[in-house]
């Protein structure tokens, strides 16, 4: 369970985040959406530290991990999945994963490489291959597999379906589906309406950094107001 | 012509060597490390003093080898580390620790040219028509050794593959919780290590003074552009390629224009193939 609250980040004088407050339950998906720079990926960045917070507090299964470095709040479960994927072109897709369990030891990062072709078998035919060859949604695949590969248990997605075929995004729906059963928490920035209807339960709604509405994904959708506002015509 | 090969192979290596340390430094921080020779030089001369001392060659070896190590992480960890925010100011700190380190070299021990003495200075290897002295045999082992073990450690380790992450993409890399301070230490120390053999390769066949390095330096850099900016194997064939072409220059036409012929070679790929022989879009180390 995450518990974010007052969480503000400001660049100098700018400040890009103000008072947020939101929660992410395990074996859910919490949405969070809002406008272009609204704050979102800021928000998600926020959270594993990777900009620097002026306030607030940072609470993973009852656990403050507020201080932490990036580093350990992945060792205390927390990973990303980060917009645009981010993945390592020139490395190989094994490489890639592999780099999804740093710290660990060879043997735990063996495994869990092992666990995860288990689930992705493409993956462990095309292991060698350099992750920048692969198709939007397959690098899609291998970004989300290897955030898998710390076993979070809270996932943060930045737009996942960026960029891809609805087949491709009906393909990660199913796939991010599948992780939540599994009982891990997932926090998604998305714009896309469908998969948010599809896979959230909660949402909070960002506009200018700050928290203008949070409730059940049935209930904030159904308002034309908000669904006009901040993510475009309905789908 | 064959011998003019080996001799241009021994170059190449030496090159390749200083040249890897300079990219690798490169790729992971994008820092243009000129204090690279300063280092090298203070690996020449620990080496020579241990030398003197009295210690077995090869004890003096590792010690020129370990001083570099440890001069080039004490360069990051004073000065680099606090201008990685501020990458406009890389070239002048580097400059400035160059100069640093090569006046620490002169307090400590003059001007004037001192010579290093190896085992195997007497050696002389004849094949087929080619002679290659023992000096020149032992860079190219000690060469192909050190650029085994670092494309091992790049390669099969977890280390390693961090590193590459880091210099393909520093803050992809950091959100996947790997520590850059690490990668940037471990970038320098390797590159100072590399530093280090370099000296003990350079010394026995030219001299050691505070300014020993300061045309490797530059051919390295025509290296390291030659085969793409942070690229570790681009390098290595641009030290081969470079060592090779200065070798059949100075062969064939005049060694006074030695050093022309590599910059002709650097015009020629900057022309034909921009982002260096072993680049891709996306920088990388390996």
């Amino acid at each position: 369970m995450l518990t974010v609250s007052g969480l503000t980040i400001a660049f100098g004088a700018t400040v890009a985040v103000r008072d947020v407050a939101l929660t992410a339950a395990p074996g859910t998906v919490t949405g969070i959406l809002g406008a272009n720079g609204a704050g979102k990926t800021t928000t998600l960045l926020g959270i594993l530290h990777r900009v620097p917070r002026r306030t607030g507090t940072v609470v993973l299964d009852g656990r403050d991990v507020t201080g932490h470095d990036t580093g350990a709040l992945v060792r205390a479960g927390i990973a990303l999945c980060p917009q645009n994927r981010r993945l390592f072109p020139n490395m190989s897709i094994a490489d890639n994963l592999l780099l999804g369990a740093y710290g660990h030891g060879r043997a735990v990062r063996r495994e869990r490489l092992a666990r995860t072709y288990e689930r992705f078998g493409w993956m462990r035919e095309r292991a060698d291959e350099p992750a920048g060859r692969l198709s939007g949604g397959q690098q899609q695949a291998v970004a989300i597999a290897r955030a898998l590969m710390s076993e979070p248990r809270l996932l943060l997605l930045d737009e996942p379906s960026s960029g891809l075929s609805p087949v491709a995004v009906q393909e990660i729906a199913g796939l991010l589906a599948e992780i939540t059963a599994d009982g891990t928490a997932l926090l998604l920035v998305e714009q896309n309406v469908g998969l948010v209807r599809r896979l959230c339960s909660t949402a909070h709604i960002l506009a200018h950094g700050r928290v203008t509405g949070a409730g059940p994904v049935s209930e904030l959708l159904t308002d034309d107001t908000v669904s006009d506002a901040y993510l475009g015509t309905l789908t | 012509m064959t011998q003019v090969l080996v001799d241009g192979i021994f170059l190449g290596c030496l090159f390749a060597v200083v040249a890897v340390g300079l990219t690798l430094v490169y790729g992971v921080m994008e820092v243009p490390n000129f204090a690279h020779a300063g280092i090298i030089v203070l690996a020449a001369y620990t080496t020579w003093s241990v030398s003197q001392a009295g210690a077995p060659f090869v004890l003096a070896a590792l010690a020129g080898i370990a001083c570099g190590g440890a001069v080039s992480v004490l360069t990051e960890v004073l000065a680099y580390r606090w201008i990685i925010e501020r990458p406009a100011a890389a070239p002048a700190v580097a400059l400035g620790l160059l100069l640093i380190l090569q006046n620490v070299a002169l307090r400590l021990y003059g001007g004037a040219g001192r010579s290093l003495d190896t085992p195997y200075d007497t050696v002389l290897l004849r094949f087929g028509g080619v002679t290659l002295p023992g000096v020149k045999a032992a860079l190219i082992v000690l060469a192909v050794a050190s650029l085994g073990a670092l494309h091992l450690l790049l390669t099969r380790t977890s280390l390693g593959r961090a590193m590459r992450a880091v210099a393909q993409d520093r803050e992809a890399a950091g959100m996947l919780g790997i520590p850059m301070r690490r990668q940037y230490m471990l970038a320098f120390l390797i590159a100072g290590l590399l530093g280090g053999v370099a000296a003990i390769a350079y010394a026995p066949t030219f001299q050691i003074s505070p300014y020993m390095a300061d045309e490797v330096l530059l051919s390295a850099f025509v290296v390291v552009v030659l085969g793409g900016l942070g690229s570790v194997w681009g390098a290595v064939t641009g030290g081969l390629l470079l060592g090779i072409v200065q070798g059949f220059g100075a062969a064939y036409v005049s060694s006074a224009y030695q050093s022309a012929f590599g910059l002709l070679v650097l015009v020629l790929i900057l022309v034909l193939r921009p982002d260096g022989l072993r680049s891709t879009n996306a920088r990388r180390v390996a």
